[in-house]
């Protein structure tokens, strides 16, 4: 009988905390999902956990460190030429890019424009993939420390990633473009018909949405950034056009698109850490 | 052993836990793999909450939810609400669930993980994506394929430090 009476209360105690408990869910679930109040709170969380991305991380890493110095001579050497050759190539578009950029700049001022803004970027390396796999997120090694703040573009080497969407002092979080909850002001290349480019939720397709059935877009058209809204910095390749399906009205089409990005392939990423000025409407 | 090893034992398996959700799969192999990852904290939380010297409260498994928030990018308190609510009612049974079999054990992770994956899905606007409606099911599954082994490494480790 001594030891019965405690146990109740133990009890009635657990329940209470646990009603505490889902009431400060609720309020914490309420004020998450509508303002951003809690930002510091996630950040501080964040700051927490951030030690178990780079851990989980770090077999990637060691692998990659061992693969370098075991490789041998020959691959090495092999290695090098093509990197000289791409270099090459690379260097002399530059070459001419600068040109362009310069009469770009010349024939915006003579138009009354003010001359765009090169960008400065900033290397990252990807320290982590959001365990959810329905949640297109990746975890980046450079935060606030480096100058990386929220809404700033993340690209590749072959096109638009996505944005920061949360940053702590030594990470971030980079929103990928094909995330449900994503979208991006785009525009086509061949004749910069404007549109928005929504994430699906898968990997490998994005998608243009309420095309007019009449739209000028086809299969194989490359879809760049347009700048609009100020966020994305214009001419930034987002995808190419698979396909264009009218939908069972036949009044609007939806056109697939094929992301340019090695949105799972990459580990390496370039943090916009400047905006272009927009083109002016 | 004091209760304090046992709560040491159980956060340093939550810390296990979570390492194991938040660790990838190699970048070449295919995206839909990762949906076969198991509810590794909840399965974590559940074991921790039928041992008889409770070394893991509701309010644990609400921290340990509130960093499997911030990991999995969810809003903050949702992990957090069903990890307390799981440990709270797992705990509130638990006398007969550690007399069920190995099997029974299994068909509760299925439940249990199946619940919040929906409770997940619910709250955090995911219908809306096209290929989630049955490959919700995959966690639960294979939640309840890793039961056995969860049960069997985290009883070794109670046995080893002479928890109860």
């Amino acid at each position: 009988m001594r030891d019965g009476k405690p146990l109740f209360v133990r009890s009635s105690r657990t329940g209470q905390l646990l009603t505490g408990l889902l009431l400060t869910s609720a309020v914490l679930l309420a004020l998450d999902s509508a303002t951003q109040r809690l930002r510091p709170v996630r950040g501080f969380i964040d700051n927490l956990v951030a030690p178990l991305f780079v851990i989980a991380e770090s077999p990637y890493m060691a692998a990659a460190v061992v693969g370098e110095t075991v490789a041998n001579r020959t691959a090495l050497l092999e290695r090098i030429g093509q990197l000289e050759q791409s270099n090459l190539a690379l260097s002399h578009q530059a070459q001419q890019f600068l040109a362009l950029q310069a009469e770009n700049n010349h024939l915006r001022r003579l138009l009354g424009s003010d001359a765009r803004m090169a960008s400065a970027v900033l290397i990252a390396e990807v320290v982590g993939v959001t365990p959810n796999p329905a949640v297109h997120q990746l975890v980046i090694d450079k935060g606030t420390e480096d100058g990386v703040a929220v809404g700033q573009a993340v690209v590749d080497a072959a096109g638009l990633i996505g944005q920061i969407v949360d940053v702590t002092s030594f990470s971030a979080r980079v929103l990928l473009i094909t995330d449900a909850s994503h979208a991006v002001p785009v525009e086509v290349v061949r004749n910069n018909l404007r549109s928005i480019a929504g994430g699906t939720g898968r990997l490998d397709r994005l998608l243009l949405e309420g095309l007019p059935i009449t739209t000028d877009i086809r299969r194989g058209d490359r879809i760049v950034t347009s700048g609009l809204g100020g966020r994305f910095p214009r001419g930034y390749p987002v995808g190419t056009v698979e396909s264009v399906d009218p939908d069972a009205s036949r009044i609007v089409a939806v056109a697939n698109v094929t992301p340019s990005a090695l949105l799972d392939r990459t580990r390496h990423l370039l943090v916009i850490l400047s905006v272009a000025e927009p083109e002016p409407p | 052993m004091s209760p304090w090893g046992g709560r040491w034992l159980a956060w340093i398996t939550l810390l296990a836990a979570l390492l194991l959700s938040v660790g990838r799969l190699p970048m070449d192999w295919p995206d839909w793999l990762a949906w076969l990852r198991p509810g590794w904290v909840l399965l974590a939380v559940c074991f921790w909450a039928m041992a008889n010297s409770r070394p893991l409260g509701p309010f644990g498994a609400w921290i340990a939810g509130l960093g499997f928030d911030a990991m999995a990018a969810a809003p903050l308190g949702l992990n957090a609400a069903l990890f307390a609510f799981a440990a709270y009612s797992v705990a509130q049974f638990s006398q007969r669930l550690r007399m069920y079999t190995l099997a029974q054990q299994c068909v509760l992770a299925f439940v249990l993980v199946l619940v919040c994956e929906a409770v997940r899905h619910v709250v955090h606007g995911l219908p809306a994506i096209e290929p989630s409606g049955l490959l919700m099911l995959m966690p639960a599954l294979t939640s309840a394929a890793a039961w056995p082994l969860i049960r069997f490494v985290l009883q070794g480790l109670c046995r080893r430090f002479r928890i109860e």
